[in-house]
């Protein structure tokens, strides 16, 4: 699988505050690349540099294999984009915006393959409504068709499922997968519903203030053969300093207050127990945690 | 980039707001004809106060015809046009940002310069149209209301008269100059707008920059004549007015004749080189400008 989006060293300041710093990362083509951090860690300002909206202070970006600095025309014809959320023209129709869209893009799209795209999200019988009659659903597949009106490679999407109701974030999901699978397009989206990107991400990018903590394929970071757990003990900190003396050391991931989370095969888990109790812990609770928001947090929240 | 100014104007178009202009500058006209219809005898012995005797066999209806009644319209609503200009031009790049299109727009394959250029080509029409839109109510209306006949312009000290067959060209040349300060106008909105995220800002700043330059272009203060009022743009917005001084012998005006060319031509370059001083600022900024609307 060749790239499609090759980022090295990356950096936005604005005056004093650095949003992105250092980022590299590459897209490989074809699937859902999730792009994960909490506000303000720098997603949307590391989006609008791909998308050419913000001049990066450092770094390159290539997209297609061509640097966006001398070829922003030809890449941004073969990307379409949702940016936070999905403004269009209220005082115009659907299909009005569609059209006008398209043109922007170089095309130009009669009637009946407006409609026919409309169709797509299922936004046709309402093609010649103003959008300030939509609902924020419906804007928000309106959105997704402008951003496909010019059939892209990429497909980068910025929250794209914000104030959607669970209905609405099961279309974008069936929408992203039809996308990836059956129709072949790289998707690279930020989101922060993490069980969301659980479903629908094949790899992922975490991103922390403004820096780059995780980057890998989806199984590879949430390996089933690997337990993350959690333990809540009287004080993690004293258990830590203890562990750091036996070989389960290089097993612990972070502590916090009175939780501890390690990693280990499954295998060790129950021998994992087995020390805890010769080292006398007052244990108060165990969870397994590998959900990709366990993950998440075990990453970001220290 | 036809088919991209197309589209700008098509929504300049389909906003409710453009059309606020052509119905605001339709009223005024149509206010000020009817005015004159039913009280012109009093607007034009008042006009004539200074002139003695001199006309006082002449019929008002002679005096107050289509060509003095437009003359009036301008030299009332060349100074208020700027403002529903600045409607549009401080909309144009504001405007997007505000709606969250902006982004949408500079992501698409379009660079930075060509959107500026459709966009301010675009407000340059909208600009225009409504330039027209007043020739044909203020020019044309009021012939077909009041008639033609020879056309007297009142100054300080004289009253310059103009044959009824010496006047079409001479509003010809005055609606082409005041194209020229307009769209002058319509750059300071449209630099304004570049450099904001609200369309309210970049409309208030060039509606009040309009107000204190017209007032110090209007105040009779020696000190300012030298010092401030050549180098405001107001004051060459006024040039139009030049196409109706004549030149006059003996008392009697040369006919086709023109007091002072280089004056005018001096005032429509300033306003020109302001012009591009405007929109060089938009060009510069804008190419560098980060969207984080």
């Amino acid at each position: 699988m060749s790239s499609i989006i090759d980022v090295s060293g990356l950096t936005k300041s604005f005056k004093e505050i650095t949003a992105v710093d250092n980022l590299t990362f590459t897209v490989k083509e074809n699937g859902v690349y999730g792009f994960l951090g909490q506000n303000g860690a720098g997603k949307s300002t590391t989006i609008r540099m791909l998308l050419s909206l913000i001049k990066p202070s450092k770094g390159e970006i290539k997209i297609f294999g061509l640097d966006l600095s001398t070829h922003r025309k030809e890449i941004l014809q073969r990307i379409g984009a949702i940016i936070e959320k999905p403004d269009l023209y209220k005082y115009l129709t659907a299909i009005e915006n569609l059209n006008l869209f398209a043109i922007m893009s170089g095309l130009k799209l009669n009637r009946k393959q407006l409609i026919e795209k409309l169709e797509k999200v299922g936004l046709a019988e309402r093609a010649d409504s103003k959008i300030k009659t939509y609902s924020q659903g419906m804007k928000q597949r309106l959105g997704i068709a402008v951003a496909l009106v010019h059939d892209p490679d990429l497909i980068i999407l910025d929250e794209p499922m914000n104030g959607l109701d669970p209905q609405g974030i099961a279309d974008i999901r069936q929408l992203i997968n039809h996308l990836s699978k059956d129709e072949g397009k790289t998707v690279f989206i930020s989101s922060h519903l993490l069980s969301e990107m659980e479903q629908v991400a094949d790899s992922l990018l975490i991103i922390h203030k403004g820096k780059k903590i995780a980057e890998g394929n989806m199984n590879e970071l949430l390996n089933p053969e690997q337990s993350r757990i959690e333990v809540e003990t009287r004080s993690a900190k004293e258990f830590e300093l203890q562990l750091k003396q036996t070989a389960w050391a290089n097993k612990i991931i972070s502590t916090n207050g009175q939780k501890i989370i390690m990693q280990m095969n499954r295998e060790e888990v129950p021998v994992f127990v087995q020390k805890m109790v010769e080292m006398k812990q007052d244990i108060f609770s165990i969870h397994k945690k590998n959900s990709l928001e366990d993950y998440f947090l075990s990453l970001t929240s220290h | 980039m036809i088919e991209l100014l197309k589209i700008e104007i098509f929504k300049i178009f389909k906003k409710p707001r453009t059309y606020i202009a052509f119905a605001v500058i339709a009223l005024i006209i149509i206010l000020i004809q009817i005015a004159l219809k039913f009280g012109g005898k009093e607007y034009v012995g008042l006009m004539m106060s200074g002139m003695g005797d001199t006309f006082e066999e002449v019929p008002i209806k002679t005096i107050l015809n289509g060509y003095l009644v437009c003359f009036v319209i301008l030299n009332l609503l060349l100074i208020h046009i700027p403002i529903l200009v600045a409607l549009v031009s401080g909309d144009s790049i504001a405007g997007e940002a505000s709606m969250g299109t902006l982004r949408l727009l500079v992501s698409k394959p379009v660079s930075r310069i060509q959107l500026l250029i459709v966009k301010f080509t675009a407000s340059v029409i909208y600009t225009l149209l409504l330039l027209i839109w007043v020739a044909v109510l203020a020019l044309f209306l009021s012939i077909l209301l009041f008639g033609v006949n020879w056309l007297g312009v009142p100054r300080e000290l004289q009253f310059n008269v103009m044959e009824s067959d010496d006047v079409l060209w001479r509003y010809a040349l005055a609606f082409c100059f005041a194209a020229i300060g307009l769209i002058c106008v319509s750059a300071l909105a449209f630099m304004l707008s570049v450099f904001s995220d609200n369309s309210i800002g970049p409309i208030v700043i060039t509606v009040c920059v309009i107000i204190v330059f017209t007032i110090l272009t209007q105040m009779q203060i020696p000190f300012y004549d030298e010092t401030i009022k050549p180098y405001l743009f107001t004051t060459h917005m006024l040039g139009w007015k030049g196409f109706f001084y004549v030149k006059a012998v003996d008392g009697v005006t040369e006919k086709g004749s023109i007091e002072n060319v280089s004056a005018i031509l001096k005032s429509a370059g300033i306003l020109i080189a302001y012009t591009a001083f405007f929109l060089g600022v938009a060009f510069w900024y804008f190419k560098r400008k980060n969207i984080l609307s």
